[in-house]
């Protein structure tokens, strides 16, 4: 009897594996396709996985717990006793059997009894694993459903897979702002106010990698840029502009006295060595200084009043009053210096930013690839016709590499008689695109301002009340002419007015962030 | 004490016996038997002409037992029954009082359409029956054993009867519903009656064995789940409890005793010894719980309006309560 019960025992849990299956496993199916069905018309990612996994959770969590499941012998015996109907023979063994001497004049012939009952019976013969055929129906027909409606294609699952390309774009960004708030720490010399720039990027990055979906990652760098952006000067970029002009001006053609330094200790150590300039040199060092305080009256109009105060006492010969203005000139482009440093550095987190803010763009687009920032210059040639005064206007259109520039044609004719005229098409132009590693420092760009008068264009007039040979004028720009002008001179006044009119416009922070960036970085070349 | 083997022998040659004179009805005979191997009362209930009297008196006939037989009438006092002090006079001329059994002092009693005495009458029976002694004039008379009163009564002709309390019947072991027989077994019962071959019934068990029969039979062993079986059983024909089915909550007023979970173990004990078997089943408790709970029940006025009788609630009760799986899924 013993044996048998062992065996029964072993059975039970087979049979209570199944059982258990058999009550479960209809439930499962019906999730696990619930699941399925609710990803075939939601976007979400989560429910075919999750119905997968809760199918395989529930095999194992059955194999595990049949194999665990306790199967006491006296269950084990009043199983045995249903399944070959032995009257309660076994359980009444086995509890007499716990108790010795309960059994009176039965007990041992109970034992017998059991021991010829249990005596070639198989435990499966006393444990049947009964299979109900319409429930495991439901459950085939169940499990068929959710696996054929997994693998059908839907149009949830190219939503999906444009949701995971989202999320490894916001990953990958947040890896790149996480990158940048490293380089901040990194950076030398230490500066709490990169430390704190720093920590506010990966809080940033953390923020970007948590999003749910691109559109929240879009509003978390919107959010970051905007506040970044507020806490930059509007005069950021004349400023950069001012001190990198400054600095480079002197490096190139050191002042008096001084051979070497940034502007701030040349401009320390010219002032104390105006004593030993002679007339003439001091007459050269204030056209110099008048010069630079024109360069600066753009981006630090301290220093810029200073130099000019200096220029002004050189010229007239005060020494004394030059060397003070001199003194707090060079305090004012220390001052200017440090500010721009450390606004640089938000600067360059603004541009992290606006570079994940493009990727997500892209990434919402559908785009594969970012597009490049530049900045092209154009030449427009229009052609007036008409008697009288004509008026024409046309717009160029260059390409450079990785760029797209823009050129503008203007044609104004002037006649006393009346008359009208209609511009050409511009000419496209050639633009050059913005190269990080060209060399712009010695660029030249068009300055509209400096423009003179262009070629002359003749036309022939419409014939009219008067003399109708009469030719409009046009002062159309060309390359060669003087609206050429270095970069250097006129990119304070651009990025000035640059800011101005993104102060004015409204445009989106990572917008103007991308505008301020690209300043910066020509400011920086310069 | 005899062995099981004797017992098993011993039953069937009485079940023989009877059988020379009753015609079919093995469940009538095997129930009133099972009382019998218990040592419990028994109350058979049926029309007349069913032959209640004649079993009883034939199993009588088939053990060497005192019997005696009362016909009880309204006008049946208790001391025709107990027995009394008469006056005698001896030789001598003297007087005392000497004590003259009744017809219970018998073994084996039977108590003839016990629903016709008084209430008076039926007390002074049920109470020998549940003592197994008998108190007259102060003097308590022990009652020989085995002691068993074998009583009947008619369902119908309720005119000038006094149904038995719930009190009362509660100490019968069994009450056997006796059935009108089958045709077959009807014509056996013509022919074997209405010849000039009168059927012989031969005595084929003692006081001696009979009394070691019912030893065995207690000593039977029963597993902790059967006995729970038992009194889950009768738990449920209690209305108040929460394992009543619906018709025992509606039709049932009182359920049964605890005496009447003794007697689910007690028969199911003989009628597992009976079937060879030397434990009790939870088929066996099942088998006799219609004879051991039916009058045990106490219905109520709505179950008399509606028809329902105590073995539908009972039925009910077994459906309510099947016998206890293994107690793990999946396992027969």
């Amino acid at each position: 009897m013993t044996q048998l019960l062992v065996g029964v025992r072993r059975r039970l849990r087979l049979a209570w594996g199944v059982a258990t299956a058999q009550w479960i496993a209809p439930l499962v199916a019906a999730l696990a396709l619930g699941l399925v069905v609710v990803g075939r018309v939601r976007p979400w990612a989560w429910p075919e996985p999750v119905a997968g996994g809760l199918a395989v959770l529930v095999v194992v969590a059955l194999v595990v717990a049949s194999l665990v499941v306790k199967v006491p012998p006296l269950v084990a015996a009043r199983a045995a006793d249903r399944g070959l109907e032995t009257g309660d023979l076994f359980a009444t063994a086995l509890e007499l059997e716990s108790r010795p001497g309960s059994g009176g004049p039965f007990g041992a012939r109970v034992q017998a009894r059991a021991a010829a009952v249990a005596a070639g019976r198989r435990p499966a013969e006393a444990v049947p694993v009964r299979l109900q055929r319409r429930r495991m129906g439901v459950v085939a027909g169940l499990t068929v459903a959710a696996v054929a409606l997994g693998l059908t294609a839907n149009h949830q699952d190219e939503v999906r897979r444009r949701q995971q390309a989202e999320q490894q774009v916001l990953d990958t960004e947040a890896a790149k702002l996480q990158d940048a708030a490293e380089e901040l720490r990194t950076a030398t010399p230490p500066s709490p106010a990169r430390d704190e720039l720093a920590k506010r990027l990966e809080d940033l990055a953390r923020e970007l990698a948590t999003a749910p979906d691109v559109q929240k990652g879009q509003e978390a760098l919107d959010a970051a840029a905007r506040e970044l952006a507020g806490e930059l000067s509007p005069n950021l970029l004349a400023q950069k502009a001012a001190v990198r002009g400054l600095d480079r001006s002197l490096a190139s053609s050191p002042l008096p006295g001084a051979s070497a330094g940034d502007a701030a200790s040349q401009l320390r150590t010219a002032a104390a060595a105006l004593a030993g300039l002679s007339p003439e040199e001091r007459q050269a060092l204030a056209e110099r200084l008048a010069a630079l305080a024109a360069t600066q009256a753009a981006g630090d109009t301290d220093a810029a009043s200073a130099l000019a105060a200096a220029a002004s006492a050189l010229a007239n010969g005060d020494l004394t009053a030059a060397a003070t203005a001199l003194g707090a000139a060079a305090d004012a482009q220390s001052a200017t210096a440090g500010s721009v440093t450390g606004q640089e550095a938000t600067v360059g987190a603004l541009s992290s930013i606006a570079a994940a803010r493009g990727a997500l763009s892209s990434a919402v687009a559908g785009r594969g690839q970012g597009q490049g920032q530049g900045q092209g210059q154009g030449q427009g040639q229009g052609q007036g016709q008409g008697q009288g005064q004509g008026q024409g206007q046309g717009q160029g259109q260059g390409q450079g590499q990785n760029a797209q520039g823009g050129g503008s044609g203007r044609v104004a004719g002037t006649n006393a008689r009346t008359g009208s005229g209609v511009g050409g098409p511009g000419v496209p132009g050639g633009g050059t695109g913005n190269n990080p590693s060209g060399g712009l420092a010695t660029a030249t760009v068009f300055d509209p301002a400096g423009g003179t008068d262009g070629e002359v264009l003749n036309t022939a007039g419409q014939e009219g009340e008067g003399p109708s040979r009469v030719v409009g004028k046009g002062d159309g720009l060309t390359l060669q002419n003087a609206a050429q002008v270095p970069l250097g001179d006129v990119l304070p006044r651009y990025s000035a007015e640059a800011t101005a009119a993104l102060d004015r416009l409204d445009i989106p922070p990572t917008q103007r962030a991308l505008v301020q960036a690209y300043f910066a970085a020509l400011a920086a070349d310069q | 004490m005899i062995s099981p083997e004797e017992y098993v022998e011993r039953a069937a040659a009485i079940e023989a016996q009877i059988g020379r004179v009753i015609v079919g009805q093995a469940e009538l005979v095997r129930d009133v038997l099972v009382c019998m191997l218990c040592e419990g009362h028994v109350l058979l209930e049926g029309v007349p002409g069913l032959g209640k009297t004649m079993l009883l008196k034939t199993l009588s006939a088939a053990v060497d037992l005192p019997f005696s037989r009362v016909q009880f009438t309204p006008d049946l006092m208790p001391a025709d029954i107990l027995g009394t002090q008469v006056l005698e006079e001896d030789e001598a001329g003297r007087r005392s009082f000497r004590f003259r059994p009744g017809p219970i002092f018998a073994s084996l009693v039977l108590a003839d359409e016990v629903n016709r005495a008084t209430p008076k009458t039926q007390s002074a029976l049920l109470e020998a029956m549940q003592e197994r002694a008998v108190t007259v004039a102060g003097e308590t008379r022990p009652l020989p054993r085995p002691f068993l009163v074998m009583a009947t009564q008619n369902p119908i002709e309720m005119e000038g009867t006094y149904p038995l309390p719930e009190a009362q019947l509660d100490r019968f072991l069994l009450k056997v519903v006796v059935p009108f027989p089958p045709a077959a077994d009807l014509a056996a019962v013509v022919e074997r009656t209405t010849g000039d071959a009168r059927p012989t019934v031969d005595k084929v068990a003692d006081a001696a064995v009979l009394t070691s029969m019912v030893e065995l039979t207690r000593a039977v062993p029963a597993a902790s789940h059967v006995v729970q079986h038992a009194v889950d059983l009768v738990i449920a024909t209690h209305p108040a409890h929460a394992e009543a089915p619906d018709a025992v909550r509606r039709y049932v007023r009182f359920g049964a005793s605890p005496r009447g979970a003794q007697a689910l173990i007690l028969a199911a004990k003989a009628t597992a010894l009976l079937d060879g078997r030397p434990n009790v089943a939870g088929a066996d408790v099942r088998r006799v719980a219609a004879a051991a709970l039916r009058h045990r029940l106490v219905l109520g006025y709505e179950a008399v309006a509606d028809g329902v009788s105590a073995d539908a609630l009972v039925a009910a009760v077994l459906a309510a309560v099947p016998e206890p799986p293994a107690g793990l899924r999946g396992a027969p």
